[in-house]
This record gives structure tokens, sequence and C-alpha cells, in this order.
């Protein structure tokens, strides 16, 4: 539809300041965000499994555990002087898809909500301290492990390099999630879960001191049990994968 | 007119300062890939008991003779496991009633006598006791859509055809295949050997499926429903997972040999207890039975 020349003539000037000025491309209806990685896609990675992604849920109640957003807290208040990858909205999901034995109720229901936030919590509860809200750069990942069993904790201590961000984290200045799910397939067989696996996925976007960032993901699954009247990970099959990503024309390689 | 020559200049500006989409794609580069599993079963190495009864209709399957006796051990850090098939006639102390079939132990005892007549046997007691019965292991194989055992015989029945070789068996098959002895040519030591088979092929079976979203939770549920556990379900949970440790290529299978005799008019194995006491002091601390039966 034809515009009218002088409200065309501004929208034209301030997408001719935008080109010139961010190379960022304006189309009038939607403009990208300035921030260097909205723009880009979930790279993916064809190495992965991304069994947990095929499901078809039963239950679609997404929740948000109660520390969602202090990884976003840190980054900020820790990286003042620090190149950073800026904030990106951080939304922790947790999906109930499967219940063996006697589940009463609607999949959707309060039973079933409980369920996700009890391994919710555990589960994030983790991978906030492992992955997402460090102090970047850190050293310190051995405590990690509040919400595992006795063995289980041992050998995952004995693998930071797999259940942490260890190998990265002294050289990193900012790490942002991307994407962090679970889904859970749990066993009731009295009408109270007493063991679940959850499927995780957690896509992490990091920036090294060198100005490189890198894709980290962790997919795989843990194993919980009710164990005392509290969720616990006894055991976990994880594989980690890392890309550097970036754009030549931005100069972050 | 300044508006059309306006957007022809944005045009061309963006059309040169800006680099061809394919370039603005965000690079990505493999690097790595690096893979790890643990899991926490309260004991690295685990002995269970396996039992299979043979109650009938209408009777208690915990107070009928066991028609099956396995001793399982496994070691969830190795994937090493040891199965120990028992003959069911195989004539030992039952403590309380003298010398008797072992299978005789759980029609006076249950399940806990049984083990403690397996335990003064062995040499070695074992920390689960699992029972089934007909129906359960029908079920059970039901579940896991059949089992797939590798057979050392050819038998028929009207129930079931089993091939020497590979045999995909469906939940009937799979019991008549476990409770088989006339055709076998070594009777109660063969059926012994065959119910180690189906055991192994259950396990092989369970790792293949259970990587399914929900289908462990699943195959746990079935096995709660259908067999007698003196455990939490939490616990047993746990276990199952840790069950999923083993691997079919680090599993011995060994039965107890024995000679064939009669002990008043009943027929029965007085089985070889040195030997499968040299074998449990072996497979004690890591249920790796180095060097084989």
């Amino acid at each position: 539809m034809p515009c009218a020349a002088r409200s065309c003539s501004v929208a034209v000037a301030a997408c001719l300041v935008l080109v010139v000025g961010t190379t960022t491309s304006c189309t009038g209806s939607e403009q990208a965000s300035s921030r260097p990685d909205a723009s880009e896609s979930d790279t993916g990675s064809a190495t992965q499994s991304g069994k947990s992604t095929t499901q078809s849920p039963t239950t679609t109640k997404p929740i948000s555990p109660t520390r969602s957003t202090r990884g976003q807290a840190t980054r900020q208040s820790n990286n003042r002087a620090q190149p950073s990858l800026g904030a990106k909205p951080d939304v922790p999901r947790t999906r109930v898809t499967r219940v063996a034995g006697r589940w009463p109720g609607d999949k959707s229901g309060p039973r079933t909500t409980r369920l996700e936030r009890g391994v919710g919590r555990v589960v994030h509860r983790w991978l906030d301290e492992a992955f997402v809200s460090p102090r970047y750069p850190t050293k310190r990942f051995a405590g990690s492990f509040e919400s595992f069993t006795p063995g289980a904790r041992k050998d995952a201590r004995s693998q930071l390099w797999l259940t942490t961000n260890a190998t990265l984290g002294p050289t990193l200045v900012d790490a942002v999630p991307l994407r962090r799910q679970l889904l859970v397939s749990a066993l009731a067989p009295a009408g109270r879960a007493v063991g679940a696996t959850a499927k995780v996925d957690l896509m992490l976007r990091t920036l090294r001191k060198s100005g490189r960032r890198t894709q980290l993901r962790l997919t795989g699954s843990l194993s919980l049990a009710r164990l005392d009247g509290a969720w616990r990970i006894f055991g976990y099959d994880l594989q980690r994968s890392l890309r550097r990503t970036g754009d030549k024309n931005k100069g972050d390689r | 007119m300044i508006g059309r020559l306006l957007l022809v200049v944005v045009l061309v500006l963006t059309a040169v300062l800006l680099p061809p989409a394919a370039t603005r794609a965000p690079e990505a580069e493999l690097v790595r890939v690096q893979s790890g599993d643990s899991v926490d079963a309260a004991n690295d190495v685990v002995w269970i008991l396996a039992l299979g009864s043979d109650a009938r209709p209408g009777q208690p399957v915990l107070r009928s003779r066991a028609d099956a006796i396995q001793l399982v051990g496994m070691n969830v850090r190795t994937g090493a496991a040891t199965v120990i098939g028992i003959p069911r006639d195989s004539y030992v102390d039952v403590p309380g009633y003298g010398r008797n079939k072992i299978n005789s132990a759980m029609l006076y005892g249950g399940p806990q006598l049984m083990a403690r007549s397996v335990a003064g046997m062995v040499g070695l007691t074992p920390d689960y006791v699992f029972t089934t019965s007909f129906l359960g292991l029908q079920a059970m194989v039901k579940q896991l859509d059949g089992v797939t055992v590798y057979s050392p015989f050819s038998w028929s029945l009207p129930v079931a055809t089993v091939r020497r070789g590979k045999n995909r068996l469906n939940g009937a098959e799979a019991l008549a295949f476990a409770r088989m002895r006339y055709e076998l040519p070594r009777g109660d030591f063969d059926r012994s050997l065959d119910q180690g088979l189906l055991l192994l092929g259950g396990l092989r079976r369970v790792r293949e499926v259970s990587d399914q979203p929900g289908t462990f939770e699943r195959l746990v549920a079935s096995f709660l429903a259908n067999t007698d556990i003196d455990l939490p379900p939490a616990e047993l949970y746990r276990l199952a997972r840790a069950v999923l440790q083993v691997q079919p290529s680090k599993v011995t299978r060994c039965v107890v040999p024995g000679r064939t005799g009669s002990a008043g008019a009943a027929s029965v194995v007085f089985p070889d207890v040195g030997k499968v006491r040299s074998w449990t002091a072996r497979a004690r601390a890591d249920a790796a039975l180095q060097g084989g039966c």
C-alpha cells in the first residue's frame, strides 16, 4: 500500500540510519534485534539424538523454577566491564509426558503440576549451578550436586568435564541459555510418583575472554527417585557437544 | 517523488553495505562430542534371587514350589554379571525342615526360606528375592513385545516350537521355554540353562526398548504388578535402572552341576556344592566369574 510521502521519508530515513550504522536489515514491519545473537537460529547438532524433542507430550504445562532468572541477574552484575552476550529470555521448561502406573485425574491437573515442580526444581537447580549461573570466569563447580545421591555425586564430581561447564568455566565471561527443557516420564505404582526419567536438553551460548563464542549443548537423561521424601538424581547418561559459533562479519571469531 | 528517490537510495545502499545472506548466517563448527553415564545403586554389586513359582490357578504364588531358581549377581560399575541356575530338584538342607528338594523351601516358608536354603547351598546370601508366577512371566514378556532367545536345542509342543538358534518368543512360548525339560538331553540341568537364557533375552530386550520415552517406567510398573518384591517401589526403580547397566556380553551363565539319584521315592539331584561355592567365592566381590564356570 503506498504511503504518504512524508511518513515514508521518515521511515526510510530511519532505516537508512540503521543500515549504515549497524548493518541490520529493516523491513518496516519487523525489525531484528541489534543484539548479535538475536538473529541466530538454533544451529542444532547433527550428532545429538534429539529424542527428547520428538516426544508427543500428553501434558503441556511449562513451569518456571524459582531460580530461573538467577543467571541473568548474575551475568548483569558480574560482567559490567566485560563483553557480554546480552540478555535473552531464559524459559526453563519441564513437562510430564508419561506416567506409568496409577495416576488418577487429569494429566494436566495439580498432581502432575506437583510432579513437574518437584522434578524440575531438582534438575534445574543442578543446571543452574553447573552451567547457567556460575559467576564466570570460575573454576568452582564441585558444589553443583546437592540434589544428587551420594554415589551419583561422587561420579559427577569425577566427571566435571561432562556434568558441569568446568572445561570452559575459567575462560568464559558470559553464558546465556538458549534452551533449557526437561521432558519427564514417571513411575507411579500407587498414585504417587516414585521414580522418573528426565530427558534434558540444554543449549548454552558462551562468550570467552578472547571474544570467541561457543555453543554448548547438553542432552541425555537423568534418573531420579523419590528417596526419603525428596527427589534425588541417582543416575545420568549425558552427551555434551561444543561448537564454535560466530559471525565473521561481526568480527567475533 | 522524494520518498521514491530515498527508497531507491536505501535499496542501493542496502545492497552494497549488507553482505550476502549466505555469509551472514552464523557459522557453526562441531568441535567435539563427549558422553558418560553413571547409576548409583547404593551397592555396586547386587545379588538377586529370581524365583518362578509353579502355582496353578487358585494356589498361592508365594507358597508353592519354585519351578525356576536363578541366582543373579551383577556389577553396575563394570556391567558384568553372573547367572547361576540351580536345578529345582537339588537335594539340600532346608532350614528347619531337614534335607529336601530345594524347591520345597518356598512351599514351607515362602521366598525368605528359599533365600536361606539357597544361601546355605551356595555360600552367598542374596540381597533381594523376586518371585513371579506363570501368568506374571507371560505378562512381562508381553509388555516387552516378546523376547529373543538363542536355544541350544530344538523341540516342539502344541504351545510352542523352538528351533536351535535364534527364537522370538511371545509370553506363552517364553513360559514353555522356561518349563520344558522332558525334551532336553539333561532334563532339569538344561531347563535351568534355558531359564538363564530367558533372563538374558529379557535383559537384551529391556535394554533395546528402555530408551524410548516412558518405556522403562512402563516396564517397571509391569514388573511391580507381576512380581512379589520385598523392596519399596522407589528402591526397585533405582535397582531396575542399575540392572540396565549390565552388558549382555559380560554375562556368565552357569548351572550347578550334580548327579541325579533318588531320595526315598523322590527323584532328586545331588548338587556339586563345592563347585557352586567356588563360583560364588570368585564372583562375590565383583559379580564376574573370570575364567567361566
